[in-house]
């Protein structure tokens, strides 16, 4: 009798042989065909001077485009801008998450339908939550202004896009509006799976609301919080859509994160080498980030299975 | 005594919870302004009389309404043909990335083999990748190909960039069911994949339908891909016939609302309807590991 499970597994480890590697082939092949096809093109292209215009005169200059952009102060101007943007879009649409968790966690009037609603700003397309921003926050006829002027907050109209002090709180908070429904829906579902057995013994012990906060909720939900944050970063450090429409970058070099940078490179001063080198580096750049991410992760209780 | 005491205990409890209670309304409250009150924008500026709000700020109530600016978008730009066309981009590009990124989940939650680290890696870097920096690259292919400003093109490209995402969904979800089910599918007979077609595949529909959800939803929102890949006005995907509102010479606010609203319908409307799968099939393991 024993040993028909001993049997079972070697027999589907024999069996298993190509099957992982048959089935991961169909979209491996669609990912290798169309990026990292492209990316090692990009890489190739980061050893040339090109114009997209005229791609068949193309002089190989070795390491200079990446010598150029490297000492090209715009570049580490456009790093520290998206470090600034991917920081504040993910403090801000945390925070929001996780208060709005929290929130939806007491139980109030309607808090089904609050539960429904909150996540509508997350299924609005990117470009339509943009747009809309864009017109409110308009200096002219933007709600915003005159709603602020109502209160008595401001006296004359702010070009919140077009100064170097508001433009990037904006784009920040806009997008944060977009994101944080998803941290509110995976940290709201943490909370509900924490056992209020928990909260019971708790208050039995004589904890107050911070106490049980600090011991039972936060620890309750660190590994989803986790989660949310890895996900929100992945989504702001590569989003291009707000910074390109509703302020193209500016005012002057404010706003432009790299994706911007090298869209613009590439498409508003066809210059193909320096956007292949930034491509390449962002690469690599984002490879880093995924090792720093392995590391956490075998830093923390368990590796990645 | 002690009796007396635990009542006491338990009616400070009651302010303390009404206390709370009022709080958190008050702060649901604020924040549901913050949170739709641009919808409430969008919808109201849509109904302005055209060229209104170039004239005066409405915050709250129109002083009339009309929709001249829907009736115009619809006449004068080729709304209801963008709509199609991203229709058909986006149901495409999920019919195709689900299935692929089903395999390929399955194969990573069910398999120990050689380069599965490698694997993990390789999906995550492309899901981090900003799509404007392969953009060039992707022309310049798409164009050897033929593929630029063909709606087939764009399709396989969102296909690419939707496949890290939903491989992640669905690895997630896929660890989630335990693999004993399929074992004991295929003591009785069944081959290792037919198990997984027959047994597993049926459980994780939540799964795989939340997995679609996001991916559909995901290709409503592309922007950049399209934009770089398509040039004629009648190849255009509905969020770049919005963007071109606003080179426009006067920026029309309530058509390009009321155009924002239309894009916005269908995408609501598939979220709507299968928003009851996104609880339950949004399991975590995907990132947590």
């Amino acid at each position: 009798m024993s040993a028909t499970p001993l049997r079972r597994r070697s027999r589907s480890r024999l069996t298993q042989g190509a099957l992982p590697y048959l089935l991961l082939a169909p979209a491996l092949l669609v990912i290798a065909a169309v990026v990292l096809y492209p990316m090692l093109y990009s890489a190739t292209l980061s050893f040339f001077k090109a114009n997209l215009l005229n791609m068949d005169r193309m002089t190989f200059v070795g390491l200079q485009n990446y010598a150029d952009v490297l000492t090209d102060s715009a570049f580490w101007r456009s790093l520290w801008v998206t470090v600034q943007y991917t920081v504040g879009v993910v403090v801000l649409s945390f925070g929001l998450g996780l208060g709005t968790a929290l929130m939806l966690n007491v139980r109030f009037p309607l808090r089904g339908l609050a539960r429904a609603l909150i996540i509508i700003p997350w299924a609005t397309p990117w470009l339509v939550t943009t747009l809309i921003w864009y017109v409110m926050f308009n200096p002219q006829i933007g709600p915003i202004n005159a709603i602020l002027k109502q209160l008595g907050l401001i006296e004359t109209g702010v070009a919140w896009l077009y100064l170097s002090g508001t433009a990037m709180p904006v784009i920040i908070l806009v997008t944060a509006w977009r994101l944080f429904p998803t941290t509110t829906l995976l940290v709201l579902a943490a909370l509900q799976s924490i056992s209020p057995e928990l909260y019971e013994a708790a208050e039995v012990d004589g904890a107050g609301w911070l106490g049980k906060l600090r011991y039972i909720t936060l620890p309750g939900i660190s590994a989803t919080s986790f989660v949310s944050l890895v996900l929100v970063t992945i989504s702001a450090f590569k989003l291009f859509t707000v910074a390109w429409v509703m302020t193209a970058g500016g005012p002057g070099d404010v706003t432009r994160v790299l994706s911007v940078f090298v869209y613009e490179e590439a498409f508003r001063f066809f210059r193909v080498g320096p956007s292949s080198t930034l491509a390449t580096l962002l690469f690599i750049l984002s490879a880093g980030m995924v090792v720093a991410y392995f590391r956490l992760l075998q830093g923390g209780r368990d590796e990645p299975e | 005594m002690s009796r007396s005491s635990v009542s006491l205990f338990a009616a400070s409890r009651k302010k303390v919870d009404l206390l709370q209670r009022g709080l958190v309304m008050f702060a649901a409250f604020a924040i549901g302004i913050v949170i739709f009150y641009p919808f409430y924008w969008m919808v109201m500026a849509s109904g302005l009389p055209e060229g209104s709000s170039l004239a005066k700020t409405t915050v709250l109530i129109p002083g009339s309404i009309s929709l001249e600016a829907y009736a115009n978008v619809l006449l004068q730009k080729p709304m209801l043909l963008w709509t199609a066309n991203t229709l058909l981009v986006t149901v495409l590009s999920t019919a195709f990335v689900t299935p692929l990124a089903l395999l390929a989940a399955y194969s990573m939650s069910r398999f120990r083999f050689r380069g599965r680290m490698a694997m993990i890696f390789f999906v995550l870097l492309t899901q981090l990748l900003p799509a404007t920096s392969v953009l060039i690259p992707l022309f310049l292919v798409f164009r050897a190909y033929g593929l630029l400003n063909n709606l087939l093109g764009v399709t396989i490209a969102y296909v690419t960039f939707l496949m890290p995402q939903t491989i992640w969904i669905l690895w997630g979800y896929l660890k989630s069911i335990p693999g004993d089910f399929e074992e004991s599918a295929m003591v009785d007979g069944c081959t290792r994949f037919g198990a997984f077609l027959r047994v597993t595949v049926p459980i994780a529909i939540p799964g795989i339908v939340a997995a679609a959800l996001f991916a559909f939803l995901e290709s409503w929102n592309q922007y950049i891909l399209a934009y770089a890949l398509t040039s004629s006005t009648e190849k255009w995907v509905v969020s770049l016939g919005l963007y071109a509102f606003i080179g426009e010479y006067t920026v029309l606010v309530e058509q390009m609302m009321a155009a924002s609203v239309m894009a916005s319908i269908p995408a609501l409307a598939v979220f709507v309807a299968l928003q009851r799968y996104l609880r339950g099939g949004l399991a975590l393991g995907g990132l947590k590991g």
